[in-house]
């Protein structure tokens, strides 16, 4: 276990490196590498269809690449011991609409072997007391949301994958994300956000990864982002153009 | 144990509020009892009632993990750290409870539509019912994860489930033909075997594929 | 090349040395000669679904698309291997019998394996890349199957012959038909490896396509 005690040290808190993933078809993702630090927030932009929901699933280790490997906390997320370290919101909520809010968390915290305590302050920290008794299928998109992101961080993970988790917050209910999102950041979690939000990207990350029909397309600064970079880079590389372009954008760390 | 027993509650407690799986399966049994009734089938009543059962199986256990699928739960399942196995016996348990509530039903029916008697060795026929049961859901529970995904599940379920549970359907038609012809128990000895061996191999298979099924 | 070309020719062999050349069977006359077509065809389907089984069990263990075609492929060439043998039985079954089908082990299993197959095939068919573990894990499962299958249908009666050939004592043919079989039992075998070598070629180069396409 020292590497996973060991989380605020040099290493990496997500390492991918040459992942290629088909699905049925063309791959949706060819030879993605990245690295993210504990405490280090990553947006990962692109449009739609450019693989951001498969990458994250690669990364929690719901699917295997087809290529490449990923390492979460210096361990292969294949090895089982760090499933308790990632929190992952897709997204769907993952929720079970027939029940509760309060008994989906605890459905999680049982499967996680948490005291039901952290389902309460779960719900709580996204201001969700009064719905813990409704049916999710009752609840709206922005609710159900909440929710799911409070299922995501019940168990306290040192990596958390978030898939557009703003889509239908209002504006209060994404202050109170960001600032959670920040101090968890300041607790050495490691993030990632995927979001097709240039703004969005610029104030929440240290980082941002283009992905461009499956590659790789830029990674860089979240603060150099503007709209015309974003334009020119899914100009550059629109998925079914064949091979690099001459004056193409420079890869993040190429593999083999 | 906790995360077993909480996803066998989950599985129960939503199938108690949603009602999707016991009353179409409940109703699906009664009429092709029913149908088998009024066309002349009074004589192979085992046959009949294993079809029955086999039939509205294969229509819930399609359905059974659908509620894992239209959210993604399934892939915060496997996230957990837990063993996936443990979905696998979780939702089959839950599954087996909802099948006996509907075979409470079926043998009601049966009773009555097929004029059968209370055997000898009532005993022998619950052993039978038993383990044919066991060995549907556990063997249906496997297939109704791998066909989730594919769109076409409802089809697909009973195409893979009859075929692989033949040697279940024949052994369990004769043996219960047996024992309600007054047979006893040391009569359907190989039947049984047939039908513990079944219930043995797909209560096992599972153990060692089903991560494969549910994993990416 | 050669592969196909010599199990044609052997295959045009053994037809013509079972029609022309293979003695009358005392009690059976004339039919029996379907024999040379029936039991190569159970032996080659019951190949083709062992190395199914074998390559299945790789796929999931290794996760190599390799293995996953060879499992396809042969289970298709199986399929019609078997779809030969449930056609040439009863044929042979009717004149013989006096009936085209009766429930005994030997029937029941191929009947049954060709039902799972026909699963196996439709679940390559509808689900997509998700669908070749599931495939898999069918192909494990009806393998395992195979045996209580038989054993089921050991409880229901037989008129089947009992194996004349692959027995504990030898085989209890006489030597003439016994050469004749064994020439048709190769050549039905070098087919399936001459279809098994054309379908790897087209799953190669579909895969090889698809990655094309992509970069």
């Amino acid at each position: 276990m020292e590497t996973l005690g060991n989380h605020a040290g040099a290493e990496p808190a997500i390492l991918a490196r040459g992942v290629w993933k088909s699905l049925t078809g063309p791959p949706v993702l060819r030879d993605v590498s990245l690295t993210v630090r504990s405490g280090e927030t990553l947006a990962l932009l692109g449009p739609n269809g450019a693989g951001k929901s498969t990458l994250l699933h690669v990364l929690a280790g719901v699917m295997r690449p087809s290529r490449g490997v990923v390492v979460i906390l210096g361990r292969s997320v294949e090895d089982p011991a760090v499933r308790r370290y990632i929190g992952f919101a897709g997204h769907r909520s993952a929720l079970y609409g027939h029940l509760t809010a309060i008994e989906n968390l605890r459905f999680f915290a049982d499967l996680y072997a948490l005291p039901y305590r952290h389902a309460e302050l779960s719900l709580e920290l996204f201001g969700l007391g009064e719905y813990r008794d409704t049916p999710v299928r009752l609840l709206s998109r922005g609710i159900v949301q909440r929710v799911s992101l409070a299922r995501a961080i019940l168990h306290d993970p040192r990596v958390l994958l978030l898939d557009e988790p703003f889509t239908g917050l209002d504006a209060s209910s994404a202050a109170r994300l960001r600032e959670l999102l920040s101090s968890l950041r300041l607790r050495g979690c490691a993030i990632v956000v995927a979001t097709h939000q240039w703004n969005e990207a610029r104030e929440l990350a240290d980082h941002a990864v283009v992905l461009v029909g499956g590659r790789v397309a830029a990674n860089e600064p979240a603060a150099g982002l503007t709209p015309d970079r974003l334009a020119a880079l899914y100009e550059e590389r629109r998925p079914g153009v064949r091979g690099p372009r001459p004056g193409a954008p420079v890869y993040a760390e190429s593999t083999e | 144990m906790r995360a077993l027993l909480a996803i066998l509650r989950k599985d129960l407690t939503i199938e108690g509020r949603a009602r999707e799986l016991a009353p179409s399966m409940a109703v699906l049994a009664l009429l092709l009892l029913t149908a088998g009734s009024a066309s002349g089938m009074v004589n192979a009543a085992p046959a009949m009632l294993w079809i029955t059962l086999l039939v509205a199986a294969s229509l819930g256990l399609a359905r059974s993990f659908h509620q894992e699928l239209d959210q993604d739960q399934l892939s915060a399942l496997v996230l957990a750290p837990i063993n996936p196995v443990l979905i696998y016996v979780g939702k089959g348990i839950a599954n087996l409870l909802v099948m006996i509530a509907v075979e409470g039903v079926t043998l009601f029916a049966f009773t009555i539509l097929y004029n059968v008697g209370v055997p000898r060795e009532p005993g022998a026929l619950a052993l039978v019912l038993l383990l044919g049961t066991a060995g549907i859901v556990m063997l249906g529970t496997l297939l109704g994860a791998m066909v989730a995904v594919a769109r076409t599940r409802e089809v697909l379920l009973p195409v893979l489930l009859l075929p692989l549970a033949v040697p279940l359907l024949v052994a369990a038609v004769r043996a219960t033909e047996k024992v309600l012809a007054g047979q006893g128990i040391a009569a359907v000895s190989s039947e049984v075997g047939v039908l513990a061996s079944f219930a043995l191999l797909f209560g096992a298979a599972p153990v060692v594929l089903f991560e494969f099924v549910v994993r990416e | 090349m050669i592969l196909p070309v010599l199990a044609a020719l052997l295959v045009a062999t053994g037809v013509f040395l079972a029609l022309r050349v293979a003695p009358v069977e005392a009690f059976q006359g004339e039919p029996y000669r379907i024999l040379y077509i029936h039991v190569p065809s159970v032996v080659a389907s019951y190949v083709a679904f062992t190395v199914t089984f074998v390559a299945s069990v790789l796929y999931l263990w290794k996760r190599e698309r390799r293995f996953d075609r060879v499992a396809y492929a042969s289970a298709e060439i199986g399929q019609v291997f078997l779809t030969m043998v449930l056609l040439t039985g009863p044929i042979w079954g009717k004149p013989v019998w006096g009936t085209w089908w009766t429930w005994d082990a030997r029937l029941t299993t191929a009947l049954i394996l060709w039902f799972i197959f026909a699963g196996y095939l439709m679940v390559r068919a509808w689900s997509g890349a998700q669908g070749t573990r599931t495939a898999a894990v069918i192909a494990i499962i009806g393998f395992l199957d195979i045996p209580l299958i038989h054993w089921s249908a050991r409880l229901l009666r037989t008129l089947h012959p009992r194996p004349a050939v692959f027995r504990p004592e030898g085989p209890d043919l006489p030597s003439s038909m016994l050469m004749i079989l064994m020439v048709n039992m190769a050549a039905f075998l070098l087919m399936y490896l001459a279809l098994l070598r054309v379908r790897l070629g087209q799953e190669r180069l579909r895969d090889r396509l698809l990655e094309e396409r992509a970069l």
